[in-house]
């Protein structure tokens, strides 16, 4: 299954990119959600590098997931892939646009769930709309925090 | 036998939600290096819970057979109390064992008490007799016997992809150390 998701945002390119691109502000954009935490990244989104975090399914089950970034290609696209997690495939696309002050974000997943865990039929009535309201409260969540944005950003440049 | 098969019944599934839930889609321990000593111990509960789960509700054993399968209970034992003192460790890096898990493992050791008292009160008589295999059926529904037989392949099977998964973890750890 493909997912797109889109938002724009009033910032130009440059500083949504390095918002997007410190694993470390994950925790920030999924701060709507209680159940995720991010358990160990790499401090980047370069290939070869790894971001562990977890979602907690309807308040019970813990989830962990461990994606390898694969490809970085600033300020418009990056990649990652899972490699440990429940689904059998899992690519999330980062994509960025910018038109002068502001910037289309853009996330195309590909997503496949194994056939003993229901495979698509589960995937389709009870993953996608989980993943559908986690990228609609990212959105939110981003258009709340834009005015930190640079901030953040300077904050993690100079820390690097 | 009939206390001690229903017993086994609600064991087997509460094990089979705990694979399910918590050690294939939480943590997905098969793909994770630091599980290996973890999976070594859960893939001896393969052969362990499907030898019980074939004879428990369908044969009486007696003489030498009673204390082979009383044995088995001993194994069984000592592996939870192996699997108990390395899960930590296995799952620290994944945040520690879910507080869901711990409470499924809670309850699925005291049906286990429950079900060797079950079966040391209502069998004891067998070891004092001549050693031999009857198959006779305890008192419950021929579906639930039936149902016992096929969780027995899956716990088999889930036991082989146990052992499989420890062996391909122990050569990504040999393959890593000798990288680095």
């Amino acid at each position: 299954m493909k997912l797109l998701f889109e938002s724009t945002i009033d910032k130009p390119i440059g500083p949504v990119f390095d918002f997007f691109e410190d694993p470390a502000n994950l925790a920030v954009i999924h701060a709507a959600e209680p159940g995720f935490w991010v358990i160990r990244h790499d401090g980047s989104v370069h290939p070869g590098c790894r971001t562990w975090f977890g979602i907690n399914v309807a308040h019970v089950l813990p989830v962990v997931f461990g994606f390898k970034h694969t490809e970085y290609s600033p300020p418009h696209r990056f990649v990652e892939e899972m490699y440990h997690g429940p689904f059998s495939r899992f690519v999330h696309i980062h994509e960025f646009e910018g038109n002068g002050e502001r910037t289309l974000i853009r996330d195309i997943l590909e997503i496949e769930l194994p056939y003993y865990y229901g495979g698509e039929i589960v995937m389709a009535r009870a993953v996608a709309p989980v993943i559908k309201k986690t990228f609609a409260d990212r959105a939110a969540t981003l258009e709340r925090i834009k005015d930190r944005i640079s901030d953040s950003v300077i904050v993690n440049t100079t820390s690097r | 036998m009939e206390l001690t098969s229903y017993l086994l019944l609600a064991v087997g599934i509460l094990g089979y939600v705990d694979i399910l839930l918590y050690h294939a889609i939480s943590h997905g321990i098969r793909s994770h290096v630091d599980s290996r000593e973890e999976l070594i111990v859960h893939s001896l509960r393969g052969p362990t819970y499907a030898t019980l789960f074939v004879i428990v509700p369908n044969f009486t054993l007696h003489g030498l057979y009673f204390w082979v399968l009383v044995g088995v209970f001993v194994f069984d034992i000592a592996v939870s109390i192996v699997d108990f003192a390395i899960e930590g460790k296995s799952r620290k890096f994944l945040g520690g064992l879910p507080p869901g898990e711990y409470v499924l493992h809670m309850l699925i050791a005291m049906l286990f008490g429950g079900l060797v008292v079950s079966f040391a009160v209502s069998c004891h008589g067998w070891a004092h007799a001549a050693t031999a295999i009857d198959y006779a059926p305890a008192g419950v529904p021929a579906i639930i016997r039936l149902g016992m037989a096929i969780m027995a392949a899956f716990v088999l099977y889930s036991g082989f992809l146990d052992a499989r998964a420890a062996v391909r973890l122990g050569q990504i750890r040999t393959s890593t150390a000798s990288d680095s």
